[in-house]
């Protein structure tokens, strides 16, 4: 069960529209290495997890990344804000408003919707476990592409900040997966 | 496009390894303080890896209400990452107690801000009696100013 909280992880106060870099930052959400795939890849995973400390690493991490899905989601929400449907055309966004007007919708920046391959289960537990240490070091480099395309502030502040929860969370899988191969599980 | 909008002294991130260890126990990891850890996004030393030269967010809050609310975020995101290494390291009891001891500071402030700005979980002991105050806005998407 899970349990809402009103506020987000690290708080989003985005003061300029900015719909290119709406467009990019889209696909922490609906794309490959964003985060709506993390956390059902994680919270999917779980239930082939050998022991205890699987079992819990995952419901936690994948339940963070639910957290980040909404993170994604207001920052996209605040960069579109107030946006005319010519300022939506102009960045190539008129596709998006014509199935989706004012509305988010997990895409990648290529506005390619979210597809459920992304959430890649094999029922290995080490398959698995290295499966989501390159998913967070996908995203990493995801964050630091998108880092790199912006010039405020108030985003890329958000930015760093998430980027930082891929390396934790990649140390993490790191000490299970070295613990699960010691331990021969397969 | 500017990777370098803000100036940044090349070495700024040495001066985070003066931390403070919880206890004295050699297998501890050190600890960055709860602000700190808050603010670059990692609780722990010797997994922090900050990007090129980019400093982490300073969050200053301008009103009471986003003060206190960054002060729970503080310890909620102090406690995520104690949750997270105790899951691969359930004995250490150093860490246990951390965790307890944030939790009642978490609890103090959340207890605090619901009791003046309305509640943040639909089960608050804070949720009002004449309205029903869990619909007030703002949304967390919708910024906290």
């Amino acid at each position: 069960m899970w349990k809402y909280v009103k506020t987000l992880q690290y708080p989003v106060n985005i003061k300029k529209k900015d719909l290119k870099m709406a467009k990019y930052l889209i696909t922490q959400y609906g794309g490959a290495n964003g985060e709506l795939a993390a956390a059902l890849r994680y919270l999917n995973q779980r239930y082939s997890m050998p022991d205890d400390k699987g079992k819990a690493l995952l419901t936690d991490i994948g339940t963070e990344e639910l957290g980040h899905i909404e993170i994604i989601c207001a920052m996209v929400h605040q960069l579109t804000k107030g946006a005319t449907i010519e300022e939506l055309e102009k960045v190539g966004l008129g596709g998006h408003y014509s199935e989706h007007g004012y509305g988010l919708f997990p895409t990648n920046a290529d506005g390619e919707t979210f597809d459920v391959k992304y959430i890649n289960t094999t029922g290995d537990p080490l398959a698995d476990l290295s499966e989501n240490m390159a998913a967070e070091q996908k995203a990493r480099a995801v964050y630091e592409n998108l880092i790199n395309l912006s010039d405020d502030k108030d985003v890329i502040d958000v930015l760093l900040f998430l980027r930082q929860r891929e390396v934790v969370h990649f140390n993490r899988f790191k000490e299970l997966y070295e613990e699960y191969k010691i331990k021969g599980y397969e | 496009m500017n990777n370098n909008f803000y100036n940044i002294p090349e070495d700024w991130y040495q001066e985070f390894n003066n931390n403070f260890n919880v206890t004295n126990k050699q297998m501890d990891p050190s600890l960055a303080d709860p602000k700190e850890a808050f603010l670059r996004g990692n609780l722990f030393n010797n997994l922090y890896d900050p990007y090129k030269n980019y400093r982490y967010g300073n969050l200053k809050p301008t009103n009471q209400k986003e003060e206190l609310l960054y002060n729970i975020l503080m310890y909620k995101f102090a406690l995520i990452e104690l949750n997270l290494y105790l899951d691969t390291h359930p004995n250490n009891s150093s860490m246990i107690n951390l965790y307890k001891k944030y939790l009642m500071e978490e609890k103090k402030l959340c207890d605090q801000y619901e009791n003046t700005y309305g509640p943040l979980t639909v089960d608050s002991e804070n949720l009002g009696t004449n309205s029903w105050n869990w619909i007030k806005s703002p949304w967390p998407w919708e910024g906290t100013k």
